[in-house]
């Protein structure tokens, strides 16, 4: 990928990123790095530590909640779940998403 | 800072280093984004012990991670930063407490009183004397009040810093306004930067 397709992709990535990880929560409630490497998988965050800056900003929104779950493990984990404002706020974006990103698409792909 | 004696060295220098590229942040906000990561290490640590390096790697710069939680977070872009920050609007505050320390010398302590004095055979004699031989010790204290009132804001962090500034800079204005004829006059340069102080935004950006 070249520098101005980093570009791209990063001021893209930006924009949606947080409802991305309100997508994956609306799954289910998930902890910091079963989501960062899922958003890594994906190419949505260029790295793990970018993640965490987006939860603290989501929770003071309420969007998201976190509190530790002690049964899953050896130490207690930090779960992140959506709440009912984050799925509100998901759908409002699936409602404007879905038909900018077909606008896009069409224009983009458009022959000239 | 929060105790994250459990990690091994590398991670608990990591958070540290964030730790100090946040202090804008507000308390609540920075140790969650803190124990965040703190969890994030000790989970990719769990299931790769050996893997600290590149997990550090994979968590990126202190650099990036700060500059997005800054720029993320709750109410940042209107609270002021919450610990003592140098910044523009310190910058210009600390000259007017240098520019009031310098009025006190000035008014204080270099001889611009003049005095005269008439002898009985009627020879009046015109002396120039310090306000401080003039008036005693006592008017130190009047003169120190707007090194105290520049003081001040130098000194607050967080709200009380943008709520001293205006505070001291209106009590400055109000004693210097009617004296500006007699001593006030020294304190003008300080005032006039403790104005510029006053109104200048508290973010770190603006510096």
């Amino acid at each position: 990928m070249g520098n101005a397709d980093t570009t791209i992709a990063t001021n893209l990535r930006k924009g949606v990123v947080e409802f991305c990880v309100l997508a994956l929560l609306r799954q289910e409630p998930s902890y910091g790095l079963a989501l960062a490497r899922q958003l890594q998988a994906r190419g949505l965050i260029s790295s793990d530590g970018t993640l965490y800056p987006l939860l603290v900003r989501l929770s003071g929104q309420g969007l998201v909640q976190s509190k530790w779950v002690t049964d899953d493990g050896p130490r207690p984990r930090k779960y992140y779940s959506l709440t009912p404002a984050g799925s509100a706020r998901l759908e409002a974006f699936t409602r404007v998403w879905v038909p900018l990103r077909d606008a896009v698409d069409a224009t983009v792909e458009e022959e000239p | 800072m929060l105790s994250y004696d459990d990690l091994p060295a590398a991670s608990r220098a990591w958070l540290a280093d964030l730790d100090r590229r946040t202090t804008e942040l507000p308390p609540p906000a920075r140790a969650e984004l803190l124990e965040g990561i703190a969890a994030h290490l000790r989970d990719a640590l769990a299931v790769d012990p050996g893997g600290e390096v590149r997990i550090l790697a994979d968590l990126g710069s202190t650099d990036d991670v700060a500059a997005e939680a800054v720029g993320a977070a709750p109410a940042s872009d209107s609270a002021p930063p919450q610990g003592w920050v140098f910044n523009g609007k310190r910058a210009v505050q600390i000259l007017a407490l240098v520019l009031a320390v310098a009025g006190l010398v000035t008014a204080g302590l270099l001889p611009l009183a003049t005095s005269v004095t008439e002898t009985s055979d009627g020879v009046r004699e015109v002396t120039r004397e310090t306000l401080l031989a003039q008036n005693g010790p006592g008017i130190l204290a009047i003169l120190a009040v707007p090194v105290i009132l520049t003081l001040v804001p130098v000194l607050l962090r967080g709200r009380a810093w943008f709520r001293g500034s205006i505070v001291c800079g209106v009590l400055l204005a109000l004693g210097i306004g009617p004296a500006m004829m007699s001593v006030g006059f020294f304190f003008v340069p300080a005032l006039l930067a403790a104005g510029v102080g006053m109104i200048l935004p508290p973010r770190r950006r603006d510096a």
